[in-house]
């Protein structure tokens, strides 16, 4: 059997990802067995310049977001030499965490951080524009930060922040496959098709009508009943599932946050959360207020839409970084 | 040169768009600065379409049933009414201001109050002037 | 003419950490720089978000000590909303950060470092990585393997999830264990304990006691006289999860200890154009740039600053092998390749704590919550994270929206300290301008000691970093370069 080439590149990443991956132990051996490694800056060689004269690549694994012109140097190099391109965890999916930073200026960001701290006096903020000292620079960065998947088409999807350890198992095993000849599907996701509502073993009422969005620090939460019935935000309804048999946060007792990013066929996670949360408060009651207490009511209980509702997938939503100007 | 603001109007088949037929009827004026889109009800619009609309043009205007009785699926209005307000929650932490995206109640009958509102509104676009991401308004 | 020398990229991450070395007119070293290169820009996007959901927000500044970004903000959010966690919850949450600790050790002792020592250090640099000491020492690579992945499934069987966490809460944790999942921990932390009892044997024959690392341990090339910073309880003993914050100077004697509420009075940090990471140093000694000494503010933090400031350790393996270190070392230990024997130990300490916490039935009866408290608007937390200290602080309008967010990474902490190791090494190994081949090793394994995460983030999966040296003449223009051949 001819040996896979593998290589791997990075975006802007948390880590958590490679942790993930080194998690499922001793197969990572199987993987070193499968494969040729002919580029990953962890394992062999890793310059730039290198990747830049590597051809016939088979299979590309791309992990993190794209927040500086490097990133996206080498998302762009992957992308042309691979056959098989793979994002892994939810930042090249779906943008992840990081991305939650369009709801700022890079500009602001940036001040935050080295003007605004209270102990920080700066020998010079680093950043946007370039600035050296001798001639160290720093790389500048994007005006804003965006998921891989919206620049370069993949082939395989990994999502979840991080994956967890069993999809980790089956891309090694969509490897071995692939080295043997068999065929990888089109827009292959490592996940199911359904959502983590569909998972959960929560009991859950037909209709959702919430009179008052709990905090989660304000209330104990009922182990068998859902969330969202119990009024707390859960994005679930709105979220693939494939973290786990039981979803992973669920059975821990802790609402879902949308880390798989958004249901099959839905473009915007958030948006659709939005929508229906917006539904069900108050469902059926709306006819004894009037159209300003039912704004005051929407307004006062939902505080961060853009956290809670577009934290994993902000930068693939339709309004994806921050306007400026109004 | 002034700037035009570019309106999207997503208008309901019984009410909103009924009202902007009217307007059109009696020949009453009113800036021709708006695209109208009919769809069957307010509660049937997918927000993802509103903020799609809004990154191609200045503002958007949802026209629907009277409330509270008036939506002819009995809820829809109530939906939209939730969901634009929360949506201008939204807009706000993005940079935008809310009244970007406006929400009337036009009854089919009233041609004027529509001709009315995309004055009013047009005005009030081109005071706010075009919308801009970080990246156009960033100089250099 | 000055030229700069770029050693880059000095992790894994490309393009994210570089090591620029700059010559003076004669070749010789002037200065190091350690740079991080990315930014992500957590704390201006932490503010708008609700209070509550920071902690499973915050975790992702760092996958690698997700938990340790977790914990510190969800202390600081019991402060902030004013309720004080459950008895029950705070065990638990000792606990699960012990078993954090640990992974993160073992990952990094294994994959990352041992193999700059289980194999030569001259040994050729494209196997002197994981799939190296696989080929050469196949037991303990796959042993090494699977224990660090048995120590994942501790933090697992807690909460769900090994990294990004969704345990804690203001005021407690999401849900207490079963009997079940308690027996499987203790069954795992056994099994754990009696292997990096092993390796630390392993250790101490084949690197302590060997010729050919003496340089490395009692020489002058790895070695800075700073102050040292850790957590320490209330018998002035180590711990990971809670305590007051001790400094000690670069003679061992004990320099202030404090709440970490006052962070403030003793902390602050400088930026400098060229690096997305900032220089704490100790506000009250003074910035004096990257010096070592009892003059400068510069302080270490991590495993070996932690065996320096504890009164030794709290379990009595661990302590053993404290004693061990000490005698060997000396105290305060200023080698810098300590750090290493230093996570071994603390491993030990790790495991004796998760197995003595086990020991209480409250893990399992107690009460997960308290709801009962009166927001405060403000809040810190501090806990020790594998890379040393960490601090999270924070501050939230009445409706407990964020409104400030000011947090202290330990890789951050120890930035200066890395530039200054680096600047020593280099310094020893460049003279009139002749580099020789074995600088990349060696500036390699300055850094790694500190198992730098950059931007709190990045840590080496499989192997050692790819490195390449740049020099460069005052414009930027390429004089001459030397490169590690790929494998
Ligand atoms: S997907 Fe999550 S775990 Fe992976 S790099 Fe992104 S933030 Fe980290
Ligand atoms: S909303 Fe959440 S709690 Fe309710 S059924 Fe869906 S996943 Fe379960
Ligand atoms: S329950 Fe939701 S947030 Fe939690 S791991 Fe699963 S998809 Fe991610
Ligand atoms: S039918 Fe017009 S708004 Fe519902």
């Amino acid at each position: 059997m001819k040996k896979a080439r593998l290589a791997v590149g990075y975006g802007s990443i948390c880590g958590g990802c490679d942790v993930a991956f080194t998690d499922v132990g001793t197969e990572l051996v199987d993987l070193a067995e499968l494969v040729d490694i002919v580029y990953w800056p962890a394992v062999v060689d890793g310059k730039i310049e290198q990747l830049k004269k590597i051809s016939d690549i088979d299979i590309g694994i791309y992990f993190g977001a794209v927040r500086t012109e490097h990133h996206e140097l080498v998302l762009r190099l992957l992308d042309e030499k691979s056959k098989i391109l793979v994002a892994f965890g939810t930042c090249p999916c779906y943008g992840g965490i990081p991305a939650l930073g369009n709801v700022e200026t890079s500009d602001s960001l940036l001040q935050t951080a080295y003007s605004e701290a209270p102990n920080t006096t700066n020998d010079g903020i680093p950043g946007l524009r370039k600035l050296k000292r001798q001639t160290m620079e720093v790389p500048r960065l994007k005006a804003f930060i965006s998921a891989p998947s919206d620049l370069v088409n993949f082939d395989v999807f990994v999502p979840g922040c991080p994956p967890p350890v069993q999809s980790v198992s089956k891309l090694i095993d969509l490897i071995r496959d692939y080295s043997a000849g068999d065929p990888i599907p089109e827009m292959h996701f490592i996940a199911e098709e359904t959502s983590v509502c569909d998972f959960c073993k929560r009991e859950k009422p037909e209709v959702i009508s919430i009179d008052r969005i709990m905090r989660i620090h304000e209330v104990e939460f009922n182990e068998d009943e859902c969330f969202l019935s119990q009024g707390i935000l859960c994005m679930g309804p709105v979220t693939r599932a494939g973290c786990g048999e039981e979803p992973r946060c669920i059975q821990k007792n802790m609402p879902c946050r949308g880390c798989f990013g958004p249901l099959p066929k839905v473009r915007d996670q958030g948006t659709k959360f939005l929508s229906s949360i917006a539904s069900s408060i108050v469902l059926g009651k709306e006819k004894n207020m009037s159209d300003e207490d039912l704004q005051h009511l929407v307004k006062k209980q939902v505080l961060d839409p853009v956290g809670q509702f577009y934290r994993f997938a902000l930068a693939v939503a339709a309004f994806n970084r921050r306007y400026t100007g109004d | 040169m002034s700037f035009r603001p570019r309106i999207t109007a997503f208008l309901c088949q019984w009410c909103g768009s009924k009202g902007a037929d009217m307007a059109g009827t009696s020949r009453m004026k009113y800036p021709s600065t708006v695209t109208p889109i009919r769809v069957p009800c307010t509660g049937r619009i997918d927000l993802t379409h509103v903020l799609d609309a809004l990154t191609k043009s200045d503002g958007v205007l949802i026209g629907g049933c009277y409330t509270p009785s008036n939506c002819h699926y009995k809820h829809g209005n109530y939906q939209a009414l939730k969901r634009v307000e929360l949506l201008k929650v939204f807009l706000k932490q993005m940079g935008v201001n809310p009244d970007r995206v406006r929400l009337e109640w036009i009854r089919a009958s009233e041609g004027k109050k529509f001709a009315e509102t995309i004055r009013s509104f047009t005005e009030q676009l081109e005071k706010l002037g075009p919308l801009k991401t970080q990246e156009e308004a960033m100089p250099e | 003419m000055r030229k700069i020398v770029k050693v880059e990229p000095c992790t894994r991450l490309e393009g994210e950490g570089k090591i620029n070395i700059i010559l003076d007119d004669n070749g010789d070293v002037e200065d190091a720089y350690f740079q991080v290169l990315d930014y992500r820009g957590y704390e201006g996007f932490l503010k708008g978000r609700m209070a509550e959901e920071i902690p499973r927000i915050a975790s992702r500044v760092c996958g690698v000590c997700s938990w340790a970004h977790h914990m510190a903000s969800a202390k600081a959010m019991d402060r902030l909303f004013g309720i004080q966690p459950t008895e029950a919850s705070k065990k638990l949450r000792e606990m699960v950060y012990n078993a954090h600790n640990l992974h993160s050790h073992l990952l990094h002792f294994f994959v990352m470092a041992s193999p700059d020592f289980f194999l030569s250090p001259e040994s050729e640099p494209s196997t002197r990585n994981i799939i190296g000491l696989l080929q050469k020492h196949p037991e303990v690579a796959k042993d090494a393997l699977r224990y660090h992945a048995e120590a994942e499934k501790i933090q697992e069987i807690v909460s769900g999830k090994a990294v990004h966490p969704v345990f804690v809460i203001p005021g407690g944790v999401s849900k207490t264990i079963t009997d079940e999942e308690k027996r499987a921990i203790v069954g795992k932390a056994n099994e754990i304990l009696d292997f990096t009892l092993e390796m630390l044997e392993f250790f101490k024959e084949n690197v302590v006691a060997n010729a050919k690392y003496k340089d490395l341990f009692f020489g002058d090339l790895y070695r800075l006289e700073t102050y040292y910073m850790g957590l320490v309880d209330g018998k002035g003993q180590m711990n990971f999860y809670d305590g007051e914050l001790k400094v000690i100077d670069p003679h061992g004697k004990e320099y202030a200890q404090f709440l970490p509420e006052d962070y403030l009075q003793h902390i602050a940090e400088i930026s400098q154009p060229w690096s997305y990471s900032k220089f704490p140093y100790l506000k009250n000694v003074g910035w004096k740039g990257f010096e070592d000494g009892a003059d400068s503010g510069v302080y270490r933090v991590n495993s070996l600053p932690r065996l320096n400031v504890t009164d030794g350790m709290p379990t009595e393996r661990a302590d053993e092998a404290y004693d061990d270190f000490v005698d060997t070392l000396g105290k305060p230990a200023h080698a810098t390749l300590g750090f290493h024997w230093g996570r071994l130990i603390e491993s030990i300490y790790n495991l004796e704590r998760i197995l003595e916490l086990l020991d209480d039935p409250d893990l399992i009866e107690g009460e997960p919550r308290n709801l009962e408290g009166d927001f405060t608007g403000e809040g810190i937390g501090c806990v020790e994270a594998p890379r040393g200290t960490l601090i999270h602080h924070y501050k939230a309008d009445d409706k407990g929206l964020v409104t400030a967010a000011n947090l202290i990474v330990p890789t951050t902490m120890n930035n200066a300290a890395i530039s200054m190791d680096v600047k020593k090494a280099a310094s020893q190994l460049i003279s009139h301008g002749n580099v020789s081949e074995g600088i990349l090793n060696r500036v390699e394994m300055a850094y790694r000691a500190y198992d730098p995460c950059l931007s709190c983030s990045a840590h080496a999966m499989p192997g050692d970093a790819p490195l390449e040296l740049i020099f460069r003449d005052k414009e930027g223009r390429v004089l001459k370069r030397i490169r590690r051949r790929s494998a």
